[in-house]
């Protein structure tokens, strides 16, 4: 018995030690994830990799055979839609060419990507908005030499001013820019002139504040600021404090009075919203918005295609307006991001997911983007193109899609400034949160608030400046 | 060695055993030591910095430094005591009633099960509709029976949220629970009921001198089972308040899913799971303590 329970623990014993074996192999670091192919500066036609060819050797695109994992966060109809139509066109043209898109919200994307880079299991083209933290991770390949080739329609010339420098890290281009997305504030038109005011009037952070409580009453609310999630909950300062001159993240003694005025200004917004703002997402912001619940939001590019599908008709109500100048401010500003693509640094299939983003970034497909997504990030994309195609995307709104349109681009050409892109970005967002919720709900008054955000944004810079 | 005797004697057994034991080690033991493992690094995928070994670092800034640490453990307390407690106080009436001669007693007891065999997000994200806070009809039916004056923003209110999570986490839970009381229940002989009532004990004593102590084995089990089922129920609390307002409502797993996968850094992800793990244990001992001297 004693020499049978001896064996039983020996094999127990031998399992186990497998496993600590296993663990120690493990690196744990990004290490593991598979090495990049040779860097892509010269034209496609003398080099391809992976299962676009062999290296030296001319691509023939009729026959190139290839299976690309495309991660794309267009999750509503439209931008589902605008995937296979693209999906179908490609495979006419390149029949051997497989595209399988990953559809993932933006939130999923970026955890399920960061997990797939961590353990060398990459896709092939990124859909990107801010790239800092997958360039962090060292999973985006830079595209400036692909732009760089003589041959590629894709030129750093061809985007508008300031949609490249969003993607651009260190003179590094991580992402081609499909269409530009700018913050903003979105006005109900209609409930702001039955509250006696016109939209000209809203010019500084005073007048916003002014339309919010003369648009409160009968169950509805002037302003919506969606709080519950640490995203939205950050981004709606971080856009309004670019028209008080001052970036969320610079905690220093000489932006704290803008920060004071930034936090009481939406101290006194905050009569003028509904209390469920505080658990409020985008979707039920949009929502409230479409239903005529809430008068302005702090929205962007993207407004359209959110709000098209629970109500039309709000569409035609709306006007878009940068977030006005603050006391501080030296006039209202626009951040500026972008829409894009890229490429992961471990993907086999470089030069097919370039050619790919070629395609996308033509003025056929672009057009398409830019329909859904209001503005496109390309000089060449003609307006005129954009609109025609919009009317099959949004039908029942098309006019007042058109002025949301115009008051964008007007917007972008006025008041847009490139956005800032910031390292540690997420746990700042999470500080932001919890001291505004704390803040609005009078836990904090405006001093405390601005010492914990400052407290809480500067131990992040620290662990990150390390 | 191992000698063909043995083989040929135990072999067949133990190939049976492998599996489980390949799976035990693979998916068990083997992320387990490298949550341990990682926890003891610097480790971070969106830190330019070189992963690197700090000890025991991280658990002293958690445990010392993090001023939200102890709060979310609290939370963790509550979330854990309190669902557990609720769901047996709702799971032993419900099993009572089941258990007795009422009418289409099969068709009461599969209903009771929809809300533990409904999946956790589709139930979260139904509960967040109801408890919306301006349109939710939670508020709606509450004002329109004069309960509550204005609506209540159920997941945003510091002093409702809690009751209204353990309601979602009751409604949910209970039904195992009631379940494994009910086939408890099941196993008492009538003789003993029958032989009770002979003797004068009334509906009541019969419950509380024969019936409890007859479930207790099982009520016991089916505690330390809850117990650690609330313990990393995470997709509840995600699903309706993402840990929120900012980290009202976090519990050690959002906190885990917090640091590892919206900051992105795995070594103190790892090093809250750990902690988390200990926590639980002690936890589990305790209730062992405390209410497994009758059932060894």
């Amino acid at each position: 018995m004693t020499i049978r329970k001896k064996k039983a623990a020996s094999l127990i014993g031998f399992l186990v030690a497998i496993s600590l074996i296993f663990a120690g192999c493990s690196n744990g670091n990004n290490e593991g994830a598979s090495p990049a192919s040779s860097p892509a500066a010269s034209p496609a036609s003398s080099q391809a990799n992976g299962d676009g060819g062999s290296s030296g050797e001319e691509i023939d695109w009729k026959t190139v055979k290839a299976d690309i994992r495309f991660v794309y966060p267009g999750t509503s109809e439209s931008e589902k839609l605008f995937a296979e139509n693209f999906k179908t066109a490609m495979k006419e043209k390149y029949p051997n060419v497989n595209i399988e898109f990953m559809y993932l919200s933006w939130a999923d994307m970026e955890k399920k990507i960061s997990v797939m880079i961590s353990t060398g299991d990459v896709p092939d083209i990124a859909t990107t908005q801010d790239v800092t933290n997958f360039v962090q991770m060292d999973g985006l390949e830079d595209l400036t030499p692909y732009m760089q080739r003589e041959d590629s329609t894709v030129k750093p010339d061809n985007f508008l001013p300031g949609t490249l420098d969003y993607s651009t890290i260190d003179g590094k281009i991580y992402a081609a820019p499909a269409t530009a997305n700018a913050f903003n504030l979105m006005v109900n038109e209609k409930m702001l002139n039955d509250a006696g005011m016109k939209l000209e009037e809203l010019q500084t952070w005073e007048d916003v504040e002014k339309a919010a409580e003369r648009m409160t009453k009968d169950g509805k609310y002037g302003f919506g600021y969606p709080l519950g999630v640490a995203r939205f909950a950050f981004r709606v300062p971080f856009t309004a404090g670019y028209s008080n001159d001052l970036l969320l993240s610079d905690t220093s003694e000489a932006s704290k009075a803008k920060y004071i005025e930034l936090l009481n200004h939406f101290k006194k917004l905050e009569a003028f919203q509904p209390k469920a703002h505080l658990t409020w997402g985008y979707p039920e912001m949009f929502r409230a918005y479409s239903n005529g619940e809430v008068g302005i939001i702090p929205a962007g590019t993207f407004f359209s295609s959110n709000v098209y599908s629970i109500n039309p008709d709000i569409i035609n109500v709306s006007r878009a307006i940068p977030y006005p100048k603050g006391p501080s401010g030296t006039a209202a500003k626009t951040p500026v991001a972008n829409s894009g693509f890229g490429i992961y640094k471990g993907s086999k299939n470089k030069e097919v997911a370039w050619r790919l983003i070629e395609e996308l970034l033509s003025p056929e497909f672009n057009s398409t983007q830019a329909a859904i997504l209001n503005i496109s990030a390309e000089k060449a994309t003609s307006l005129d193109e954009v609109i025609k195609k919009a009317e099959d995307v949004y039908p029942k709104a098309i006019d007042g899609h058109k002025r949301v349109i115009e008051d964008f681009l007007a917007m972008v050409d006025k008041s847009g400034v490139p956005m800032d892109t910031i390292v540690g970005q997420p746990e700042m967002e999470t500080v932001v949160q919890d001291v505004m919720v704390k803040f609005l709900t009078n836990k904090l008054d405006a001093e405390e608030a601005y010492g914990e955000i400052k407290k809480g944004i500067d131990a992040v810079a620290a662990k990150y400046a390390k | 060695m191992l000698t063909r005797k043995f083989i040929k004697s135990y072999g067949f057994g133990y190939l049976l055993l492998a599996p489980a034991v390949l799976y035990l080690v693979a998916f068990q033991f083997y992320p387990l030591f490298e949550t341990v493992r990682l926890s003891l690094f610097d480790y971070s995928l969106i830190s330019s910095r070189a992963m690197s070994f700090i000890g025991f670092d991280h658990y002293v800034y958690f445990l010392t430094e993090d001023d939200k640490f102890w709060k979310i453990m609290r939370n963790s307390l509550v979330w854990v005591i309190g669902s557990t407690a609720f769901q047996f106080a709702v799971a032993i009436p419900a099993a009572l009633i089941l258990n007795a001669k009422i009418r289409s007693r099969g068709l009461w007891r599969g209903l009771m099960m929809v809300p533990w065999v409904s999946p956790v997000v589709i139930i979260g994200i139904v509960w967040k509709w109801i408890y919306d806070g301006h349109n939710g009809i939670a508020n709606h039916y509450l004002t329109e029976w004069h309960v509550i004056r204005e609506s209540i923003v159920w997941l945003g209110d510091e002093f409702w949220v809690w009751p209204a999570l353990l309601l979602t986490s009751v409604w949910k839970g209970f039904p195992y629970i009631a379940l494994m009381l009910l086939s408890g229940l099941t196993g008492i002989s009538k003789e003993m009921m029958e032989a009770a009532e002979v003797d004068g004990a009334t509906g009541w004593q019969r419950l509380i001198r024969i019936v409890l102590p007859l479930l207790k084995p099982i009520m016991y089990v089916t505690g330390m089972v809850s117990i650690v089922s609330s313990w990393t129920k995470f997709e509840m609390i995600w699903a309706l308040t993402n840990g929120g307002p900012g980290f009202e409502t976090s519990i050690l797993p959002t906190y885990v899913y917090t640091n590892a996968f919206v900051y992105y850094d795995l070594g103190r992800g790892s090093a809250i799971a750990a902690l988390s793990m200990v926590f639980v244990l002690v936890l589990v001992g305790i209730y062992a303590k405390l209410f497994g001297r009758d059932n060894d």
